[in-house]
């Protein structure tokens, strides 16, 4: 490769250990930044690095500006790379590095901005998600677009096989981008169309309960499969009491009735916890997650859980 | 004037592949007149296994020459890596290549154009032939070491156990003709004689090695043969008429110097006055690709100078080509064409053509499938240069 990569990167996620094996294969890593909270990513990078020059650097909200610009300096790093980073760059940091900073943005760019880009692409029923990589500026993933690479979402895409699978899809784009790095006088990179850019701030309590009356059976669904396995299970309350839906399906249709959204409509061992949604679907209700542990649905009907009784 | 940069491969198989492609593209803009509004500058990538040179060639093209356009032949690999490149300068690529490959994914940039043989479409059109023709679905497969780098293979594979094809054995040659061999697919063929349709895929000098050593095989075991379309455009012939030592196949390619049809009459004509020799194969594909940069210069005519918006208006367009028609699909901007079915009795006594009349359903299929996520392998040079 004709130009000489030193990268610094900055991860905080173990979804960012396929884009930094490519880096790390080509022996281009001058060292990685990880959280000083972040015990399991630190004890994964330690066992990538092991036997390498890399250095480890870790960081916290305190001390990770000073700790960048010196190892910035220190170890002669000309490009740096986010890869799931907490903490927002000064400028005097990302514009340090000769190539600027990368940001590896696990989500779709413009739609899709914020801090938890795979949580909203399933909370918005989107049908496609990616791994956007581009140039760090100013703002909260703003900056040029150097490329994309999309997947299709599957129904049954929890946040977690998602997640994974952006991890995968990552490497290939992070291994074009480094010969980019190697190859090219300049990084090529266009502007984000600002006319479909939306920014999604963390989610909200409500944004992870689940709305009987003005959600159909497939976005419940994809509700519980967003949360899962992070929160344990999408949020509802049936008599006051407070349980997560870890895992649900579609059971078929419910027969013509009153019953409200919510209703149950059977919660023993041989139908299981089944639930009436307002689109007239029974969701059968698989796993669901109580301060005492997970259980199966229809064992709600040890704690005095039967049909009739409505979740809200 | 529109100035075109044009990456051109090397080639020891095939010496005449870049110099024929870009014949094609010469004669096909002379022909409609346009040589005059088009520049053409060429440089060489080698076998397109280099992927600095390729990349900071084509950067020199769009940085230093102005290029408003920039065909590279080369195969799929290199695509991802230059799109960058094309999608922030808002300049056409145009990729060029046989289309043994099949994309990890079909999705493309907003600039990037695929147009190729479709080598891998029509070897999986004739795997599935081949398990679709035989009421017996066991089928053994032989392949040179060299094509079996390519997923061309894995696709006429695929396909014939898709359509119920049962696989019994796979034979690869050795990588040197010198040691090339029959005798295991022989020995396996002999000993289970149930297993009568043999799909093969060859080409160049390995392709006159299978023709010479299949004979004896097929006669006496009485086999079914399925070939690939670089194995048919090796066929022997004669320029006489005479009997030729080959065996009786069948398989489906892209394009034969005797379609009839007038684009194929022109370019035959025009090729030979260009090229001082008889239309080839890698001539039509240049050809074809003139016919593209004709329509690209077309919409800049009519003040549509946005790349990003040319290449969708190209897949409005059905080309004349020499392989009768071609169009640009408007999902993955890849280039498809008719499939002809060709059928050639023993000794290259009489040939058959036949047009595959449901196409596009078959190209939507082809495109709807992903190639296999798991790690695969092959070569990484364009194939056919090495």
């Amino acid at each position: 490769m004709s130009n000489e990569i030193k990268a610094l990167i900055l991860c905080n996620n173990p979804v960012s250990i396929p884009g930094i094996r490519e880096f790390l294969f080509y022996g281009k890593v001058g060292a990685i930044a990880v959280t000083r909270r972040n015990k399991e990513m630190q004890q994964i990078i330690r066992s990538m690095i092991e036997g390498t020059d890399v250095e480890l650097v870790i960081v916290t909200k305190k001390d990770y500006e000073y700790k960048l610009l010196s190892v910035i300096k220190g170890n002669n790093i000309n490009v740096g790379l986010m890869m799931t980073f907490p903490f927002v760059l000064t400028e005097e940091i990302w514009k340090l590095p000769e190539k600027g900073f990368i940001n590896f943005h696990y989500g779709l760019l413009p739609q899709c901005r914020g801090p938890q880009p795979i949580l909203w692409h399933l909370l918005n029923n989107d049908s496609e998600a990616g791994v956007t990589l581009h140039k760090v500026d100013g703002g909260i993933d703003t900056g040029e677009i150097v490329m994309q690479e999309r997947t299709t979402i599957a129904e049954t895409d929890t946040y977690g096989a998602l997640q994974a699978k952006l991890g995968s899809l990552a490497s290939k784009p992070a291994a074009n981008l480094l010969k980019i790095l190697s190859f090219g006088s300049f990084v090529p990179s266009s502007p984000q169309d600002e006319s479909k850019a939306n920014y999604y701030e963390m989610p909200g309590v409500k944004d992870l309960t689940i709305n009987w009356e003005e959600m159909d059976a497939k976005k419940i669904i994809r509700l519980i499969n967003a949360c899962n396995p992070w929160n344990k299970g999408a949020g509802t309350t049936i008599n006051d009491w407070f349980i997560g839906i870890t895992e649900a399906e579609v059971a078929g249709e419910a027969s013509l009735g009153e019953e409200k959204a919510g209703t149950i409509l059977a919660c023993d061992k041989e139908q299981g916890l089944l639930v009436k949604t307002c689109d007239g679907k029974k969701l059968k209700i698989t796993i669901v997650y109580l301060q005492e542990g997970f259980y199966s649905g229809y064992r709600l009907s040890a704690f005095s859980i039967t049909p009739g009784m409505i979740f809200n | 004037m529109l100035r075109i940069g044009v990456l051109l491969p090397r080639s020891t198989l095939f010496p005449a592949l870049g110099l024929d492609i870009l014949n094609g593209i010469k004669c096909c803009l002379k022909y409609y007149g346009l040589s005059d509004n088009i520049k053409l500058l060429t440089d060489n990538i080698g076998f397109g296994i280099e992927e600095a040179e390729i990349y900071s060639k084509a950067e020199k093209f769009l940085l230093q020459d102005d290029a408003d356009i920039v065909i590279v032949v080369a195969d799929l690999n290199i695509t991802e890596l230059l799109e960058p490149l094309f999608t922030t300068s808002n300049k056409i690529m145009l990729m060029v290549n046989m289309g043994a490959g099949i994309p990890d994914k079909w999705q493309t940039a907003p600039t990037t154009i695929v147009h190729s043989l479709n080598l891998s479409f029509h070897t999986r059109l004739t795997g599935k032939l081949a398990a679709a023709e035989n009421e017996n679905k066991k089928g053994a497969y032989t392949l040179s070491y060299y094509d079996a780098g390519y997923r061309h293979a894995y696709s006429m594979m695929n396909s014939h156990q898709q359509n119920g094809g049962e696989p019994m054995y796979t034979h690869v040659t050795h990588l040197r003709a010198e040691q090339f061999t029959l005798a295991p697919l022989e020995e396996f063929l002999t000993i289970h004689e149930e297993v009568k349709t043999l799909l093969c895929l060859f080409t160049a000098e390995m392709a006159d090695q299978f023709y010479a050593a299949i004979v004896p095989i097929r006669e006496k075991l009485q086999l079914n043969l399925y070939a690939s379309p670089m194995l048919l455009e090796a066929y022997p012939h004669t320029t006489n008429d005479q009997e030729v030592t080959a065996p009786p196949l069948k398989g489906y390619t892209c394009w034969l110097p005797e379609l009839d049809n007038p684009e194929n009459t022109v370019y035959k004509e025009n090729f030979k006055k260009t090229a001082n020799k008889e239309a080839t194969l890698f001539g039509m594909l240049g050809w074809e690709t003139g016919l593209i940069l004709k329509e690209i210069l077309n919409q800049y005519q009519q003040n549509n100078t946005n790349a990003a918006e040319v290449v969708p208006a190209l897949c409005k367009i059905t080309f004349n080509s020499p392989r009768g028609w071609m169009k640009m699909d408007q999902g993955s901007y890849h280039t498809f064409s008719p499939s002809y079915l060709v059928s050639w009795s023993a000794n290259g006594k009489t040939k058959e053509v036949k047009e595959l009349l449901t196409i596009e359903n078959e190209w939507k299929e082809f495109t709807a499938e992903q190639f296999p996520e798991d790690t695969s392998s092959g070569w990484r040079n364009t194939y056919l240069c090495i």
